[in-house]
């Protein structure tokens, strides 16, 4: 009988069905993340997942990798100290709308216009949902959420436009509709070397829904299916159009010098200079020796 | 070949000190009095093969050196007052999840912006209570700049053997002074490393409850697959919220700490023997406070003097036999009175126990502490 | 009168539950893992698919289903996996 692929990269002690709601996009998310791992031949002692807090952030504990569940806000930086520590080691930050643009805003630009080699896997439901359903960055204006029952005053903010102008090398969007085009994205992410984001919109219907009436999971999944318009065919829509549309596919693919190899090169001009150091005291060192030698003869000659 | 005579700024002894300990990863942000350290240590490290970033706020640093740390490496930061102040979730953390982590708290005056360029030791019980819940830390405190050099490498020994992140406090004082240091052959110096874990990875217990508490740590990237989390977690590492399981976890931080406090907790003790009077100060306070002891002393004033080295956990035994023998207590603090309350704590019957204080940002002086204790007659 | 847990007991045991198919040669379903959000039974472009009573998955008509993997790529449990190659097929009848 043949195993699913994603069996042989979950945790098998772990309680499945896992703890994401019926309907929530997150499982498809993780499944093709596990798909890409699994197309480039990723060896799963080297895959390092550092995730938030927040609904995103439970994948860690599901796939068996070298997982690392932070605190709400600072994933990117923990990936950031762990990925230079050890380059070599692929990277993916797993994080939610909130958990990576509100509290960890800073962190998220600067990790992109650092452009360290990382993979953010950002799931954006417009909402808070381990804490309940409050608003969220990305709630648009008049939506809803515990926090806004009578609608949301604020205005949101585009997370992809975001991390391209912060300086990220590589951008896509994709939805928990567009599966096989998710897949794609994230291989492309995960072979760019430098800081990679994929925002994926994946649906709440326990709180984003309900608050916002948009029917069922399917229903969810038939709204982004209906609203996305693949970035090659933008062309086609009006700018009116667009306005009520949202882009998916590679938004952003800059490759552009990436942080840790730039580090390397300090620490090649430091030892490098370290090296003449050492070299020119030892030069007069062995003078000095050289030197005393001399006098010593001279002085038994006299 | 002798040792040189170096003449060395306190904040450079602590960069000194990491290299010698090990250390191979700093991130930090600019603080004034701290920066010193940041700006040493962005060319010492990579003269040795190690790693350096500016993060963006303090929050980001602790949160790249315990991603350092989990890679494997000796990582460390070094703040003042208010970047300790958003560093506090992250040291939770690295209590939580048994990361070694080495955070320098240079200490000027608080709170709040306060008194960036002064000196003060504001920040004792922070140092201790800063973050949040239940949780067991070390914190060390020197004197001069040569027990700064030589406090980096035990905080990072302490770190590195306890799996706990460990507070280096220094008075600005003592940060910014200079002063003669004769710097050891660092290959004499005997390190500690964490223990790896030896059992094939499928037998790997992340966090088991091991006699001493203390659990081998993998790296990541080295085949031990495993899970940390802030979260409580069982001996998997993975979250729990069966009750046996929260106890273990949280007896486990504790009685790592206090069942090794022997081994950790360092004190100097002065004249104590036939003392009626004792002196207590800490960091740059107690040099005033050993002078003025001595010309006491020579008074033939019988007055002991006790410094705690590790200022957490606080050397509550070694004090208690000695001020068992004594009448009077005097604690010199360059804060409104914090370990006070803890010599109040070992000390609870009728002894006198005054304070010392000064806060006005200078270092306090032995004449004021000679008066005081003249007053008190 | 009986209490009331043998008589539930009783009408559990007698009662003759509707076998709901959740295996065919294309499909397997976990139905343990299943947790009755529907979408792969609304994303069926063929109609194989319908809820039980419980609302979970089953195969209705197991010989419509073209192997296209639209249920399995789109379940967030993970409780559908397609065994088969792909085929031709017809829908389903009130599809």
């Amino acid at each position: 009988m043949t195993q699913p692929l994603v069996l042989n990269y979950l945790r098998a002690k772990k309680q499945f069905p896992h703890v994401w709601c019926p309907g929530c996009g997150h499982g498809v998310v993780m499944g093709s993340l596990i798909r890409s791992i699994d197309k480039l031949e990723l060896n799963k002692d080297n895959v390092v997942m550092v995730s938030g807090i927040g609904c995103s952030s439970r994948m860690t504990a599901y796939v068996d990798f070298n997982t690392l569940h932070t605190l709400h806000g600072r994933p990117i930086a923990f990936a950031t100290g762990l990925k230079l520590a050890k380059p070599e080691l692929p990277v993916i930050v797993i994080t939610g709308d909130g958990d990576a643009t509100a509290i960890g805003g800073n962190h998220f630009i600067h990790a992109a216009r650092r452009n360290i080699d990382l993979t953010v896997i950002l799931m954006n439901n417009n909402i808070y949902g381990m804490t309940g359903g409050q608003i969220s960055p990305t709630t648009p204006y008049g939506g809803r959420g515990s926090t806004a029952k009578i609608g949301n005053p604020e205005h949101p903010f585009d997370i992809c436009k975001l991390a391209i102008a912060a300086g990220a090398s590589f951008v896509a969007r994709s939805t928990a509709y567009h599966v096989p085009a998710l897949d794609r994205l994230i291989q492309q992410a995960l072979e760019n070397k430098g800081f990679s984001l994929v925002e994926i919109f994946s649906q709440c219907p326990t709180y984003e829904g309900k608050w916002n009436k948009r029917g069922d999971a399917a229903a969810m999944l038939k709204y982004y299916k209906e609203t996305a318009v693949p970035v090659a065919s933008k062309s086609r829509y009006s700018e009116e159009e667009l306005k009520e549309k949202f882009l998916i596919g590679v938004l952003h693919n800059e490759p552009k010098p990436e942080f840790t190899s730039e580090y390397e090169k300090i620490i090649e001009k430091y030892q490098s200079q370290l090296e003449m150091k050492n070299m020119s005291r030892e030069k007069v060192e062995d003078e000095s020796e050289t030197k005393k030698q001399n006098d010593k003869t001279t002085a038994t000659e006299d | 070949m002798p040792e040189k005579a170096i003449l060395m700024q306190g904040n450079e002894a602590c960069a000194e000190g990491a290299i010698a300990a090990g250390c191979r990863f700093f991130a930090g942000y600019p603080i004034t009095p701290s920066t010193e350290i940041a700006e040493s240590l962005s060319e010492k490290l990579p003269s040795v093969g190690g790693k350096f970033i500016q993060m963006e706020d303090e929050i980001g640093s602790i949160g790249a050196v315990l991603g350092a740390s989990v890679a494997g490496l000796k990582a460390m930061t070094a703040t003042s007052g208010p970047g300790f102040s958003l560093m506090q979730e992250g040291i939770g953390f690295a209590c939580m999840a048994e990361i070694p982590a080495v955070i320098i708290n240079v200490m000027r005056g608080g709170p709040s912006t306060g008194l960036p360029t002064k000196t003060s030791q504001g920040d004792i019980m922070q140092a201790r209570w800063g973050t949040h819940g239940d949780h067991f830390l070390i914190a060390l405190i020197p004197e001069s700049v040569k027990e700064s050099f030589y406090l980096t490498i035990k905080a990072f020994n302490l770190s590195e053997k306890y799996r706990v992140p460990v507070i280096l406090l220094l008075d600005e004082a003592i940060g910014h002074m200079r002063e003669k240091i004769f710097l050891p052959e660092y290959s004499d110096l005997l390190l500690e490393n964490r223990v790896i874990p030896m059992l094939p990875p499928q037998w790997y217990k992340p966090y088991e409850v091991t006699p001493d508490f203390i659990t081998p740590m993998a790296p990541f990237g080295t085949g031990y697959r495993y899970n940390i989390t802030g979260l409580t977690h069982d001996e998997m590492g993975f979250p729990t919220s069966k009750e046996n399981e929260i106890v273990a976890n949280m007896n486990k931080l504790r009685d790592k700490i206090l069942r090794s406090a022997g081994d950790i907790v360092d004190h100097e003790a002065l004249y104590t023997d036939d003392a009626n009077t004792l002196v207590i100060a800490y960091g740059s306070g107690s040099r005033s406070a050993k002078e003025a002891v001595e010309y006491l002393r020579s008074r033939r004033r019988k007055v002991g003097f006790f410094r705690p080295i590790t200022i957490w956990p606080f050397p509550e035994k070694e004090l208690a036999q000695i001020i068992k023998k004594v009448d009077q207590v005097f604690v010199v603090e360059m804060n409104q009175g914090q370990i006070i309350d803890v010599v109040r704590k070992v000390e609870c019957f009728h002894k006198k126990i005054f304070g010392i204080n000064r806060y006005d940002g200078e270092m306090i002086t032995p004449n004021q502490i000679i008066s005081k204790i003249r007053e008190a007659r | 009168m009986e209490e009331e847990t043998v008589q539930r007991l009783k009408e559990e045991l007698t009662q003759k539950t509707v076998e709901r198919k959740r295996r065919s040669d294309m499909l397997v379903i976990y139905p343990k893992w299943c947790k009755a959000c529907g979408i792969c039974y609304d994303l069926c472009p063929q109609g194989t698919l319908d809820s039980d009573d419980e609302g979970k998955v089953y195969i209705k008509y197991p010989e419509t289903c073209t192997g296209c993997r639209i249920c399995e790529l789109h379940c967030p449990d993970f409780a559908i996996l397609v065994t088969g190659e792909p085929r031709k097929a017809p829908k389903a009848p009130d599809k």
